[in-house]
């Protein structure tokens, strides 16, 4: 059952999906049902002895293409949809022990590759107002997968917090004329205590306002609205970029840091977004220390302000160390 | 990148992405490029 109830006091919506109650947890790596499917083995997700990137569409779907509404569910105040939509799964490599981290330069540019064409795909469904690519990793976070591997949520709505944010940014760029984004990026390169790595067309930087101590930011220098609006050359320095920030993650604290990482870009839902929309990838690593994680607690599930232990200066120059250590 | 869509048993699709070398831009040894060892860069 798929099916998305409104909730008014929020103005929201929330996404049912019972069945998913019942998907594969942590099992042992030799039953990993992402690897390949090896002769006389059991047979996994993938049909094949051995592949580069393979995207398929999510066994415990959030989100599907055929759901339907069901009678007697939903009134004028709290209405119910069909949680109409895609998901999938994007499998970084057959490599069960590898993360994006480990991937070589140019998996990682395939990789891109495969996000743009997924964004086009399946934002072009008439159903999908957004594509959210994101991936969650570590256990920390709460991944039921350790095979290296990212997700994709073609939402049937823009998203809350993506729709927030588009929303600062149509109101910022009527009044001023301006990005928003290409103001922050310029504000943050003007003051350059934050900024953690540079490539030629892309700039990873903690924000000034992080809600995560490492919290990071990475952001196309050209106003792209998506991803596929990346020439061939921004592609590559994204691959670079996002190498050596990752990498610098690992390095952070000794240990391969979990965290959730989203890329925000323009709806598909036939909007107008440019010079609104501005495609970057946003990192929420949990972990304030090598041994503590930061909670959404009280204050911050439950009135939405985020309580930081740290200034964003002061773990940007430690994550920037780490970095250039590890070039 | 070459992309092949196929069927699977229960109805779900899969797609299997495969790359040639040096596709599309500037590869990994740009100018832009930062080598991991000073010494790559003839520095002394």
């Amino acid at each position: 059952m798929n099916q998305i109830r409104w909730d008014p006091t929020l103005r929201e919506w929330v996404a049912y999906a019972t069945h998913r109650q019942d998907r594969t947890f942590l099992p042992p790596a030799e039953y990993c049902p992402l690897c390949p499917t090896k002769p006389g083995g059991f047979p996994t997700e993938v049909p094949r002895e051995s592949y580069e990137i393979v995207v398929f569409e999510n066994r415990f779907p959030s989100f599907t293409p055929d759901a339907a509404l069901q009678d007697g569910e939903g009134t004028l105040l709290t209405p119910v949809a069909p949680g109409r939509g895609v998901c999938e799964v994007v499998l970084y490599t057959d490599d069960h022990d590898a993360t994006l981290a480990s991937l070589g330069e140019e998996r990682i540019r395939g990789l891109i590759e495969v996000w743009a064409d997924r964004y086009g795909e399946l934002g072009s469904r008439e159903f999908v107002d957004y594509v959210f690519i994101f991936e969650n990793k570590g256990e920390a976070i709460g991944v039921t997968l350790n095979h290296p591997h990212g997700q994709i949520y073609a939402y049937p709505f823009i998203p809350p917090r993506p729709k927030k944010e588009l929303e600062a940014a149509h109101e910022y760029h009527r009044k001023r004329g301006r990005c928003l984004h290409c103001d922050i990026i310029s504000q943050e390169h003007e003051d350059g205590r934050r900024v953690i790595a540079k490539g030629e067309h892309f700039t990873a930087f903690i924000p000034f306002y992080a809600h995560f101590p490492y919290e990071v930011h990475l952001y196309s220098r050209r106003c792209a609205p998506s991803i596929q609006d990346l020439s061939p050359e921004e592609r590559w320095d994204l691959a670079r970029v996002l190498k050596r920030l990752l990498m610098g993650y690992d390095a952070l604290f000794g240990f391969s840091l979990p965290y959730m990482m989203v890329m925000h870009q323009a709806p598909t839902d036939g909007g107008d977004y440019e010079g609104v929309a501005h495609f970057h990838i946003e990192f929420y690593p949990p972990n304030r220390t090598a041994e503590k994680l930061k909670y959404l607690a009280g204050s911050e599930t439950g009135a939405g302000v985020y309580v930081m232990d740290v200034l964003p200066e002061a773990s940007a120059e430690e994550l920037r160390e780490k970095i250039e250590d590890s070039i | 990148m070459k992309k092949e869509r196929q069927a699977k048993e229960d109805g779900r699709y899969i797609i299997f992405y495969t790359f040639e070398e040096d596709e599309g831009g500037e590869g990994p040894g740009s100018p832009g490029d930062i080598p991991r060892d000073p010494e790559e860069r003839g520095e002394d």
